[in-house]
């Protein structure tokens, strides 16, 4: 193994030493065996278990303020909108709830993510980590809420508002893999400039309390006649859509409505994965 | 004999950031973008060049300062060299810092699984090698219990236990070998010489050298972030001996101690 592949890259300035002008990408070459997907997903999962024991270990409640926190949200949000301003949408229950799960794994990622590197400072000096598995970590130790939130999203459909989940439920991760990548993509820009600038989780954490007004979690998109500019540019109203055509509505999602998003993702994931990559040469000396 | 380490005149710049570098974007705005670049910079290595091979253990002296841990670091791919080349063949198992790896809420069992994931081993080796991790860092009552519970020496144990069973082909040492007790360190001595005779590089860097010495092939001498010397190690000593008197190993700063009282 060893010896040919370091002829290729190498061997000219084994011989020549110092070749000036070149990118300090180039300037490394690792020839570690590179991580096959199957050891990359248990490490991922390693890394995920290792976060929820962090997050639950000394509360008297444990894994149930996955549920409970969701629960009381939901509580707030329909006395203020469906009780005193009278919002009238069908099955309001499992639609705001459905929401904001969604909503909530997409905040509550981005904030993690974008604080990953800072908060795993140590491990980010561990030779052979790949650093880019950190944002993914976050995401996924949120997907695990989400999923644990679906049972409870079940209940309340058949017990509150009638309504059986169809067959369309097989769409539901496809969607899940999109807005999975979606947030993976917003992730790797943000974690690298926190490590630059501290208060980049701060000032996200303001920006999402606009994002969730503006994006339709508690209200529908629908009761909006006229083709509002904040509606229509925000990747998140199509997905949310097809999340609730897939699970209340029993219909297939509208691929046209996740085309923005799609596209986002598409664009935005190698973009911002290539300057983490970049930035990440200088975590050491900004941390 | 197979290289796993080339480096030709590596060169690393360090920016040195003043306190009033803008670290938020608050500091920024209010400074008018204009502290965000470093005040200064100054080469923490320049035009440092070596090679080593299968088999081989490398000591890198000097002093504090010298820049052997950036060395270590750019070995490692944590930093890229800002000047020259490196080439780095073989799986890297490294202490830097014992506590990388391990969170503390978690038990010794579920860090070193989690040590050889990073290592890029599955859980069937892990398995194999995790009677052997216990056994050599001592560690077999308390591998269940969180590791915050363990003391500085017990998580730098299992770390280096950990590191010198993953089947490095190079492995990196950051002064964690000086300050574990001198019978652990014959032991991890000995497992690196079983390590070298299975092809393995081994990096050590260390400002005492009478601890590492005896143990390593070939020294390199950093002083201020030059090579001074890159030879054999006795060779080497007797440079860096004769170079700095005032500064001794840790061994005869002991023992003249003792000669006083």
């Amino acid at each position: 193994m060893p010896i040919t592949e370091l002829e290729t890259p190498n061997a000219q300035y084994l011989k020549t030493g110092h070749l000036a002008g070149d990118p300090v990408l180039w300037r490394v070459t690792s020839v570690d065996p590179t991580r096959s997907w199957r050891q990359v997903f248990s490490l991922l999962a390693l890394l995920v278990d290792r976060e929820l024991t962090a997050t639950y270990k000394r509360s008297v409640l444990g894994t149930a303020w996955a549920l409970i926190t969701p629960l009381l949200q939901l509580f707030v949000i329909s006395f203020t909108f469906h009780s005193v301003l009278g919002t009238h949408i069908e099955g309001y229950a499992s639609f705001t709830f459905l929401g904001l799960m969604v909503w909530n794994w997409f905040q509550s990622s981005l904030i993690d993510a974008t604080g990953c590197v800072v908060k795993n400072h140590r491990l980010v000096n561990q030779p052979g980590l790949q650093r880019e598995i950190l944002p993914a970590v976050s995401i996924s130790t949120q997907l695990i809420h989400f999923v644990m939130c679906l049972p409870l999203l079940l209940i309340l459909m058949n017990y509150a508002d009638g309504i059986s989940v169809g067959p369309t439920i097989v769409w539901l991760p496809l969607l899940i893999v999109l807005q999975f990548l979606f947030t993976l993509g917003l992730s790797y820009p943000l974690a690298a400039l926190n490590v630059r600038f501290r208060d980049t989780k701060h000032i996200l954490g303001i920006v999402l309390n606009l994002g969730l007004f503006l994006t339709p979690v508690f209200y529908s998109a629908a009761t909006f006649p006229q083709h509002w500019l904040f509606l229509e540019c925000n990747p998140l109203t199509g997905l949310l859509a097809s999340y609730r055509g897939v699970i209340l509505y029993g219909q297939a999602p509208n691929f046209s409505s996740l085309a923005l998003i799609t596209a986002l993702t598409f664009a935005g994931l190698p973009l911002g994965a290539l300057m983490y990559k970049i930035r990440s040469m200088r975590f050491l000396e900004d941390l | 004999m197979i290289p796993r380490v080339v480096a030709r005149n590596l060169g690393k710049k360090l920016r040195s950031h003043n306190a009033q570098r803008s670290l938020t974007f608050q500091d920024a705005l209010i400074s008018g973008w204009k502290n965000l670049g470093s005040s200064s910079h100054h080469w923490v290595l320049k035009d440092v060049s070596f090679e080593i091979g299968e088999g081989e253990c490398l000591a890198l002296v000097g002093k504090n300062g010298a820049g052997k841990s950036t060395l270590v670091r750019l070995l490692g791919g944590l930093l890229t060299p800002d000047e020259g080349r490196l080439t780095v063949i073989g799986r890297v198992a490294a202490v830097l810092d014992p506590m990388a790896t391990f969170h503390e809420e978690q038990s010794g069992r579920e860090n070193v699984q989690v040590a050889f994931a990073i290592a890029g081993l599955d859980t069937k080796t892990c398995a194999k090698q995790f009677e052997r991790i216990v056994d050599f860092s001592e560690l077999a009552h308390c591998i269940d219990n969180p590791v915050r519970t363990y003391s500085q020496g017990m998580q730098l144990r299992l770390a280096l236990a950990v590191a010198l069973h993953t089947g490095p082909e190079i492995l990196l040492i950051d002064e964690a070998l000086s300050f574990a007790d001198d019978l652990f360190q014959e032991k991890c001595f000995r497992r690196i010489r079983q390590l070298k005779s299975e092809g393995c590089a081994a990096i050590i860097a260390s400002h005492d050298l009478a601890d590492i010495i005896p143990q390593a092939n070939r020294a390199l001498l950093l002083e201020s972030g030059r090579v001074v010397a890159f030879d054999y190690s006795e060779i080497v000593r007797q440079k860096y001996s004769s170079l700095s008197t005032e500064v001794k190993s840790r061994s005869e700063l002991i023992a003249a101690a003792r000669k006083r009282s």
